[in-house]
């Protein structure tokens, strides 16, 4: 489905300065059609740096993408509407993603105004469909983004991506602005419409607690190189790099194991 | 020594909306040197609870019960007496670093004001002080003239603690003190507020959804839900014999436990379900739950749940 091969992306550290930073170095790998991969790495490892260029954000400087076996480097198909379909993208931030000043229904009927050629109609009975499938309801609709919690928005911004049937979904740190038990909620929803839909999701976090709950195979970052790449569980039982050892062991777990770890 | 202590302690809002019970009927204290963590999902009232101690809520707030700070009733304390209090003895560490510090004064600046207006230091001795306290914490020497921009999200934060150490204050009071940070720089600042903790024997009272963290901060745990303490206990009482549903479902709900989700969503704290708040999404709920809401029930001389199982 998805094929990223040798990708760098390198940026200009300053203006003034020719000299250049290289966020993403010679990466590859590739995602099955209905897989869950996840990148896992911490803040400056350059994860968020190979969602937005496979969501064409932004151009890498070598490599290819390949997406069903097309190209989409410098490629027209990538500006035409079939391919932001095809491709979405759930960002971290909800409060981003909707229009302060659009009531929530303008914003939800946005992406079918522009994809979609259905009445008004059947576009809101749609829409409904898909809130009460993230446990909101229409009466949401007539409110405003401030007037609702983060966790609230997150899954409407989750039902605004889905409502297309995306083929691919890029989740950058989808439920860090979460608390436990609404991210519990959110991602068992994204697992059922996965498994509903076939859908292809990246998953890019630094919680690897949940890149184990959610992701079939994973890929350890640091400082914009892979170090580590596999199934999710040989990943997590049996880390091979001094990197991902020190990830894990970083994790507090809620039990009293915490309390050993932090002893000073 | 009892250092604070809440009874009956209530805190409503005035809104459009109606009154907003942001905080009911809550029972809870601190000692000398102890950690006590509140943990609870958004909007359930525990950042409000943090923000009565230091009496920094907008005006349209009316406060019922007891607040004590040792012998003083910090609800009816004047504006006055509560500035002194403020930073001298009781000391915050905000949620958000970025918005918390002044993006137009170095870190170093921010600390040297401080000890300047409580501790009456001079110019001289004061910057001497901030430079030792913010070394203290972690923030390497060349960089504590730096601006809160310049700064990564760890050292931010570290220069937040910092502030709160200013005045050896003999509680401290940490507002979600690892939010937005990297696995590995939670750990370091965790071990930070251990270390303050343990090494200066301060009593903390911190604010967090992270079960992780708390687990590993906690002398003793307070869940909080929809304004009310569902159940408090040791940490050891919480973690390994949970009894609340929600307590429960909580930990169940932890990505390294499977991920299980609670059913439902938290209600709104303007229009409170009948009875026990936390009825709607409990699987155990009965007749009498939804009548009326229960009393808090003693397990353990520690551990206390509100729930009607306990009773039975």
């Amino acid at each position: 489905m998805l094929e990223v091969n040798n990708v760098t992306k390198k940026f200009k550290s300053s203006f003034f300065n020719k000299k250049m930073f290289t966020a993403v170095d010679n990466v590859s790998f590739h995602i099955n059609e209905g897989e869950s991969f996840g990148i896992i790495g911490e803040s400056g490892s350059g994860k968020s740096t190979i969602g937005k260029m496979i969501i064409n954000l932004y151009t890498p400087n070598e490599g290819e993408i390949k997406i069903n076996g097309k190209n989409i480097i410098k490629n027209k198909f990538t500006k035409t509407l079939e391919f932001k379909k095809q491709v979405q993208m759930i960002f971290q931030e909800p409060d981003g993603v909707f229009d302060p000043k659009w009531k929530i229904k303008k914003s939800m009927l946005e992406p079918y105004n522009i994809h979609t050629k259905l009445s008004h109609d059947e576009k809101m009975k749609k829409i409904i469909h898909w809130l009460e499938i993230v446990g909101l309801s229409k009466e949401h609709l007539d409110r405003y983004p401030f007037e609702l919690s983060g966790g609230q928005l997150q899954r409407l911004s989750f039902a605004r991506v889905l409502m297309l049937e995306p083929k691919l979904i890029i989740a950058d740190e989808p439920t860090s602005s979460l608390d436990v038990s609404v991210q519990a909620q959110v991602l068992t929803l994204m697992r059922e419409i996965q498994q509903r839909l076939n859908l292809t999701i990246l998953y890019v976090t630094h919680d690897l607690y949940l890149a184990r709950q959610m992701c079939d195979r994973i890929a350890v970052m640091q400082k914009g190189k892979f170090v580590e790449q596999g199934r999710s569980d040989e990943v997590f039982d049996n880390p091979k790099e001094d990197y991902t050892k020190r990830l894990i062991n970083a994790q507090l777990p809620p039990d009293m194991s915490s309390k050993e770890k932090t002893a000073v | 020594m009892r250092l604070i202590e809440g009874r009956n302690l209530k805190v409503y809002f005035d809104s459009d909306a109606g009154k907003v019970h942001a905080v009911d009927n809550v029972n809870f204290h601190i000692d000398e040197g102890e950690n006590l963590v509140f943990i609870g999902e958004t909007g359930s009232g525990k950042t409000v609870l943090g923000m009565t101690i230091m009496r920094l809520l907008p005006t349209n707030v009316y406060y019922e019960g007891e607040l004590y700070f040792k012998d003083k009733n910090l609800i009816k304390a004047t504006e006055k007496e509560m500035e002194g209090l403020r930073g001298r003895e009781l000391a915050i560490i905000m949620q958000n670093p970025l918005t918390a510090l002044n993006p137009c004064m170095s870190i170093k600046k921010h600390l040297v004001q401080v000890l300047q207006k409580h501790k009456g230091m001079d110019k001289k001795s004061a910057s001497d002080r901030a430079a030792e306290i913010l070394v203290e914490t972690g923030i390497p020497e060349d960089q504590i003239d730096y601006y809160a921009h310049q700064l990564s999200g760890g050292l931010r934060q570290r220069a937040l603690i910092a502030l709160g150490l200013a005045c050896d204050s003999e509680i401290l009071i940490a507002d979600e003190p690892t939010k937005g940070l990297d696995v590995t720089v939670q750990l370091q600042v965790v071990k930070l507020l251990r270390k303050i903790s343990d090494n200066k024997k301060k009593a903390m009272f911190i604010i967090t959804h992270d079960l992780g963290v708390a687990a590993a901060l906690a002398d003793r745990i307070a869940i909080m839900y929809c304004g009310r303490i569902l159940e408090s206990g040791t940490v050891k009482e919480i973690f390994e014999s949970p009894f609340h549903p929600y307590t429960k479902g909580l930990i169940a709900a932890h990505p390294s436990r499977g991920l299980n989700p609670i059913q439902g969503y938290s209600a709104s704290l303007v229009n409170l379900p009948e009875g026990c708040v936390f009825c709607p999404r409990c699987d155990h709920a009965t007749a009498k739950c939804r009548e009326s809401e229960p009393e808090e029930f003693d397990l353990t001389e520690t551990h206390k749940v509100r729930c009607y199982l306990a009773g039975s």
